[in-house]
């Protein structure tokens, strides 16, 4: 699976230990970056990608995580989750269809971080569970 | 490619990166694809980075004061708005990459 990833420039060192581990997974990773202080922007490249499907999934990381999430979710296909457990990390892909997961590098150890990529990461949504209703809520009002 | 577009470009004009021009988009998304190249990364990974310079050189015009071609004659003006140039070089080189990037994600 091709993960896109991107973070600004205060969780470089997350960032690197995430593709890493992503990597070790047997998953390709494509980094957008972290550069770039205004993070709005590494979160729009990323969200874009997923919403058009270059690549499956997105992780993206800032200070709490908030910053890309509210980002990344004002791009029509992009559904960004901002997780701090391996509950959030699992119902984010099977109750939520949860696109990206944004992290919070000031919030969240590397090792937890790990578990919640790692936890994320294989889930599907299922088309037939009792959340596709109030999914399809959501993606109605996003194409009005 | 993009190389050889620097090199005409070159030819017709004496534009630097700073000079507010299409060359702040060009020129930082060639390095990108040759460091790309040089490090061995895949195909996603340069065209992503191509995009991402490309994007980068784009926004670094909005602080610049033009200095050669039309909007030079718009001197101090011309600071706080996009360059045209570098904005449609930008659209040109993602909408390339995403081209390709979109088709090799369905194969």
């Amino acid at each position: 699976m091709r993960i896109a990833i991107g973070c600004d420039p205060n969780a470089v060192d997350l960032k690197k230990i995430l593709m890493a581990f992503i990597k070790d997974k047997g998953h390709e990773v494509v980094d957008y970056g972290s550069d770039d202080p205004i993070y709005a922007n590494v979160a729009i490249r990323v969200a874009e990608d997923v919403a058009k499907g270059v690549c499956k999934k997105g992780v993206l990381i800032c200070g709490t995580g908030i910053g890309v999430s509210i980002t990344a979710n004002k791009v029509k296909g992009a559904y960004a989750a901002c997780i701090s457990d391996v509950y959030q990390a699992q119902r984010a892909a099977l109750s939520n269809n949860a696109n990206i997961i944004t992290i919070g590098s000031q919030v969240i150890g590397p090792e937890s971080a790990k578990c919640l990529v790692e936890a994320y990461l294989p889930l599907v949504f299922d088309p037939r569970s009792r959340s596709v209703p109030k999914v399809e809520r959501i993606t109605e009002y996003e194409s009005r | 490619m993009i190389d050889a577009g620097l090199d005409g470009l070159h030819e017709v004009t004496k534009a630097e990166v700073g000079d507010k021009t299409l060359v702040d988009t060009l020129f930082p998304a060639n390095e990108a694809m040759k460091k790309v190249t040089r490090e061995g990364k895949s195909l996603a990974q340069a065209l992503v980075d191509l995009k991402t310079a490309a994007e980068m050189g784009r926004n670094s015009t909005k602080d610049l004061v033009a200095k050669l071609g039309r909007s030079s004659r718009l001197g101090e003006r011309s600071r706080g708005v996009l360059d045209a140039g570098a904005v449609s070089c930008c659209l040109i080189l993602c909408a390339m990459a995403d081209g390709i990037l979109e088709q090799a994600a369905k194969a």
